[in-house]
């Protein structure tokens, strides 16, 4: 699924955040110029948000925070974005964590292919940025209720 | 790659479509350069509501000052001041805390959300960051912020040409731009130059360009062909002289450019308009681009060689590019050409004289590029051409001038003479043909009531 189609089925003023209180962003980034850009409009956009500077560090505030989405790049030190991916995505405690790769590399097969929900690559453009942590919320959302009313 | 046009259609071609969408460029140049008026296209070129052009002044030039000039620039819509183009100071914080610049941008970034970002002036800031280590983690965080966003930056500042090897900016930029003034005789020329553009191929050298309140007006320098000689096509085609086709095999090669030589008087003039009319009798449109006679002149003259000037002049017969070279700079002048040559299709082109085009080009290696350009394009587009260049005075043994050589880049070459003994008579011969046989001795050229004869 690409992200275009993921956010024409978000409605323009549907809640970015589907369950109480905010939800929580761990972005995982060692550029301090893009933290500084995603704190800004993901704090906009109503998010909590917690960063790790390393892959190491992000896999452990992953396993420990339990957020509801993981924003990472793939070059960060230690270990990289789509190694803590595999990493998440194999271990049933952090399974259903959603994870957006955000790189610098056009790299979407590769993410896709390390179990990442969604691919976006940078520049950092805001509003698209949002709606993709939006859209990807709102769909893990709907898919959690899906199986509480025990459909398929 | 995507890219954004900077506003100006030819400077687009220059740089091989636009600016790339997610860079950091520099714009250099003394000041009057015409540095902020190229900024301020850019702004007003992509600027929207949504994505804004941010165009920061710093401490070289207030604020107010920059608006109240804007407003005299026709692509300037004041309408669309503080929506689409949103000017901002960053005078009080820099005057502040001059290392403050990343953290004040980074907040007018997440207010405003720009497309693209213009600090003007660059260097000034620079100024207020003495210390060299200082500026360095300073251009090098703010560059990092422009990177980190989808956004394009472009710096602007009062940078000597030297400053490229020097200061750190230059070695973040993806794109340099450099825009210089200079005098030339009495006349104050423009030129431009892609110094550095990443990932990326751009036309190189010095391209004209004038200011007006349209904003610039840029003239890419001709490029020869890109690889590989054209031969000229093996047909042949006939001047109107009889005497003279008859020196040369058949006829002249179609796409050869002919230099005809010789001093004034000696028919070189009159040689070329029955080269243009022989064209436009045999359904080929003509241009003469003429700095010598003024239209008028010319029509009295032909008129009173009794030829058809009505029919000669139709508009796709021959057209006259009539312009006085010491206002014009080559680069206008080349272009208009080719310009004229693609309206009309024209086959057949007389450039009198080359010497007003030296002048025109202010020096002389300017100038062999030039025609050597202009002799491949039409080349190229299988258009013939006689190039006339005036010799020394009257001779007997008529060489070809010293100076600057331009025969080597011609086909052919005639050389015009004149023997002033008891009467006058003109004489020419053919001193070089590529890829013809041809008469090389001197023949009688003389000048009757209809025109040109040669013996």
């Amino acid at each position: 699924m690409t992200l275009a189609s993921l956010n024409r089925q978000v409605m323009p003023h549907e809640p970015a955040n589907p369950r109480e209180g905010r939800a929580l962003i761990l972005v995982v980034e060692q550029d301090p110029q893009m933290r500084r850009l995603e704190r800004f409009f993901l704090e906009q956009a109503g998010f909590g948000v917690e960063f790790a500077a390393d892959g190491r560090e992000g896999l452990a505030l992953a396993q420990r925070l339990v957020p509801d989405i993981v924003v990472a790049e793939i070059l960060v030190s230690g270990m990289d974005g789509l190694s803590v991916c595999r990493a998440l995505k194999a271990d049933p405690a952090t399974r259903a964590i959603v994870v957006l790769i955000f790189s610098i590399l056009a790299a979407e097969q590769r993410a896709l292919a390390a179990g990442a929900d969604a691919f976006l690559r940078k520049p950092l453009d805001d509003t698209r940025l949002v709606k993709s942590v939006e859209a990807l919320l709102a769909r893990h959302h709907r898919g959690r209720e899906g199986r509480a009313d025990g459909a398929p | 790659m995507e890219r954004l046009s900077t506003g100006i259609a030819q400077l687009d071609t220059i740089l091989g479509g636009g600016l790339p969408r997610q860079s950091v460029n520099i714009v250099m140049g003394l000041p009057g350069s015409g540095k902020t008026i190229l900024a301020q296209q850019l702004a007003f070129a992509n600027g929207t509501a949504e994505r804004p052009a941010l165009y920061l002044t710093t401490v070289s030039e207030p604020l107010a000052k920059v608006v109240t000039y804007l407003q005299e620039l026709e692509f300037a819509d004041v309408a669309r001041l503080g929506s689409d183009v949103r000017y901002e100071s960053l005078a009080a914080t820099l005057r502040e805390r001059p290392e403050g610049l990343t953290d004040a941008v980074a907040e007018l970034l997440q207010e405003h959300r720009p497309g693209v970002i213009i600090i003007d002036s660059f260097k000034a800031t620079m100024d207020l960051i003495p210390n060299p280590a200082r500026w360095r983690n300073t251009v090098f965080d703010l560059a990092g912020l422009l990177t980190a966003y989808d956004v394009l930056g472009l710096w602007v500042g009062e940078y000597p040409h030297e400053a490229v090897a020097q200061l750190p900016e230059f070695a973040v930029a993806d794109g340099i731009l450099e825009m210089r003034r200079t005098q030339i005789g009495s006349r104050d020329d423009r030129f431009l130059q892609v110094i550095k553009l990443r990932g990326s191929g751009f036309r190189d050298g010095e391209h004209a360009f004038t200011l007006s309140r349209r904003g610039l007006t840029v003239f890419p320098r001709l490029v020869g062909p890109p690889a590989g000689r054209y031969e000229p096509a093996m047909e042949r085609l006939q001047t109107g002289i009889d005497g003279l086709d008859a020196m040369i095999e058949s006829g002249w090669l179609r796409g050869t450019s002919t230099l005809v030589v010789g001093p004034s008087g000696a028919g070189k003039t009159m040689l070329g308009l029955h080269f243009l009319r022989h064209g436009v009798e045999g359904g080929e449109p003509g241009l003469l681009v003429n700095f010598q006679e003024s239209p008028s002149q010319l029509l009295r003259a032909m008129k009173s060689l009794r030829w058809a000037t009505d029919e000669l002049l139709r508009p796709t017969g021959l057209d006259v590019f009539y312009t006085s070279p010491v206002e014009l700079q080559i680069d206008t002048i080349i272009q208009e050409v080719m310009q004229r040559i693609e309206r009309q299709g024209v086959r057949r082109v007389v450039i009198d004289a080359l010497g007003d085009l030296e002048k025109a080009a202010g020096d002389a290696s300017r100038f062999s590029d030039y025609i050597y350009a202009l002799t491949q394009e039409l080349a190229r587009r299988r258009i013939t051409s006689l190039l006339v260049l005036e010799g020394p005075g009257t001779t007997v043994h008529g060489q070809i001038r010293p100076g600057t050589d331009v025969s080597y880049m011609s086909d052919n070459i005639l050389l015009l003479s004149m023997d002033l003994d008891d009467d006058l008579s003109r004489n020419i011969r053919i001193v070089k043909t590529r890829g013809s046989a041809h008469d090389g001795t001197r023949h009688r050229l003389r000048i009757n009531a209809r025109g040109i004869v040669v013996e």
